[in-house]
C-alpha cells in the first residue's frame, strides 16, 4: 500500500506521487481538462462522519461535488481497497449514492468517461448515471456490462472484478473499451448528462438500480480525448489501482504508468 | 444492512421522525480529520420507510459505530431500542421490489 501517497493534500506541490526521485514526475488526470474528477485514493477529498460519506470533492477545480445528506443513503469509507488504495464502498439495500444535481452540473455530448469500479455481483448495479429522471445516460451491470445513452449496448459478460472501463458519449459513433483494450465504435444514443449520481440512482428518481460494489475513481472530461491522451488515462488507471497486468501487451503503457 | 421492520407504513415513518428529530442532526463531517463545516453535513438519517415485498415496512438501523461516533448514551440507544427496535432484520435488495431501469 503507497501510504505516502496519502499523507499530504492532493494539492500539496511536495505530495510524493510515487516516481522516483530524481525521476520524471507520473502523469495524471490534472494534465488534462477534465470536467469532473473524483479520486477515493485522495483522502482528503472526502468528508465522512464514522466512516459514512456525506462529500467526495472534484478535483477537476470545477467544484461539482458529489453529496448525499441522507445517513442511511451515504456510502463508506476506510472500508474496502482495490489494489491497496482506499475506494468508496456502496452497499444496495441501502440505497447508497451521492450526487450533484443537473441544476448544478450538466454536460452535452461528446463525454469521455473513465471509471475504475467493481461490482459484489453480476446483477442489477449501477456505477454512474445521470441525476435527472427523464433522460438517462448510464453504466451499469445486469448480466452484462451495459453502457446506455437512450440506446443499450451490451458490453460483454459481466464480472466481480475491478476494471478500468472507458465509455465515449457521441452517438452513433460511440466508443467502449475496457482495461486498455482498443475501443469498439457503438451506438449509445444521444442523450446527455444533466446531474450526475454515482451507485444508487434511486434516491435520485424512481425507478432506478443501486449498487452493491465499490468506485475508486472517477474522470469525465467534456471533450474526445485523443488517442494518445486516452491510452495515459488508461495507463495512469490501471498503474495506480493495480490492475495493469489487464492491460493489452501492446498497450503503450504496458510495462510503466505514463510520465510527464 | 440491518432495519427495523413495521407493520405499517406510519408506525415506520413514526420511527422516521424519531429519529430526524433527535439533536443528533445534523453531523458535521471531518475531512482528514478535521471538522468540514463548509462540506455536505448529514441532515437526516432516513428520508421516509421502504415498503417490503412482504408489505412489511423498513427502516435502515443506525449501525453502532455511527452512534458511536456521535456519542448517543448507552441509556439513549437502550430507550430506542425498547420503543421502535423490536424486530430488528438485515435484510438485502432481494426484500425489496426490483425497478426498472429507466432508458
Amino acid at each position: 500500500m503507497n501510504l505516502t501517497h496519502w499523507a499530504l493534500p492532493s494539492d500539496h506541490p511536495y505530495r510524493y506521487d510515487g516516481s522516483e526521485f530524481g525521476g520524471p514526475s507520473l502523469w495524471a488526470p490534472n494534465q488534462l481538462t477534465t470536467a469532473a474528477w473524483y479520486d477515493a485514493s485522495a483522502i482528503d477529498t472526502i468528508t465522512e462522519s464514522g466512516g459514512a460519506v456525506s462529500q467526495w470533492d472534484d478535483l477537476s477545480g470545477n467544484d461539482y461535488h458529489l453529496t448525499q445528506g441522507v445517513g442511511a443513503r451515504q456510502p463508506d469509507t476506510g472500508t474496502r481497497t482495490i489494489g491497496g488504495l482506499n475506494a468508496i464502498e456502496f452497499d444496495d439495500s441501502a440505497n447508497q449514492g451521492l450526487g450533484i444535481s443537473s441544476g448544478s452540473f450538466s454536460k452535452s455530448q461528446p463525454i469521455d468517461i473513465f471509471v475504475v469500479a467493481e461490482a459484489d455481483n453480476t446483477g442489477q448495479n449501477v456505477f454512474y448515471d445521470t441525476n435527472n429522471a427523464g433522460l438517462t445516460l448510464n453504466f451499469y451491470t445486469n448480466t452484462n456490462f451495459t453502457m446506455a445513452a437512450g440506446k443499450f449496448v451490451n458490453q460483454g459478460a459481466a464480472d466481480t472484478d475491478p476494471h478500468v472501463h472507458f465509455h465515449r458519449y457521441k452517438g452513433a459513433s460511440s466508443l467502449w473499451g475496457m482495461d486498455g483494450s482498443s475501443p469498439a465504435t457503438v451506438d449509445a444514443g444521444t442523450n446527455n448528462l444533466p446531474g450526475l449520481v454515482v451507485g444508487n440512482i434511486r434516491n435520485y428518481f424512481t425507478p432506478g438500480w443501486t449498487l452493491n460494489g465499490a468506485i475508486a475513481e472517477l474522470v469525465l472530461v467534456h471533450s474526445e480525448l485523443s488517442e494518445a491522451d486516452r491510452q495515459k488515462l488508461e495507463g495512469y488507471l490501471a498503474h495506480k489501482w493495480g490492475l495493469e497486468d489487464n492491460l493489452p501487451g501492446a498497450h503503450p503503457y504496458k510495462s510503466a504508468a505514463p510520465t510527464v | 444492512m440491518e432495519y427495523y421492520v413495521f407493520a405499517t407504513e406510519a408506525a415506520a415513518q413514526a420511527c422516521v421522525d424519531y429519529i430526524n428529530g433527535t439533536p443528533w442532526f445534523p453531523i458535521v463531517g471531518t475531512c482528514s480529520g478535521q471538522p468540514a463545516p463548509t462540506k455536505q453535513a448529514t441532515t437526516a438519517w432516513a428520508e421516509a420507510p421502504t415498503e417490503m415485498l412482504s408489505g412489511e415496512w423498513a427502516v435502515p438501523r443506525i449501525p453502532e459505530s455511527r452512534l458511536d461516533y456521535v456519542g448517543v448514551p448507552q441509556v439513549d440507544r437502550d430507550a430506542f431500542i425498547a420503543a421502535f427496535g423490536q424486530d430488528i432484520r438485515d435484510l438485502t435488495d432481494a426484500h425489496f421490489p426490483v425497478s426498472e431501469q429507466p432508458i
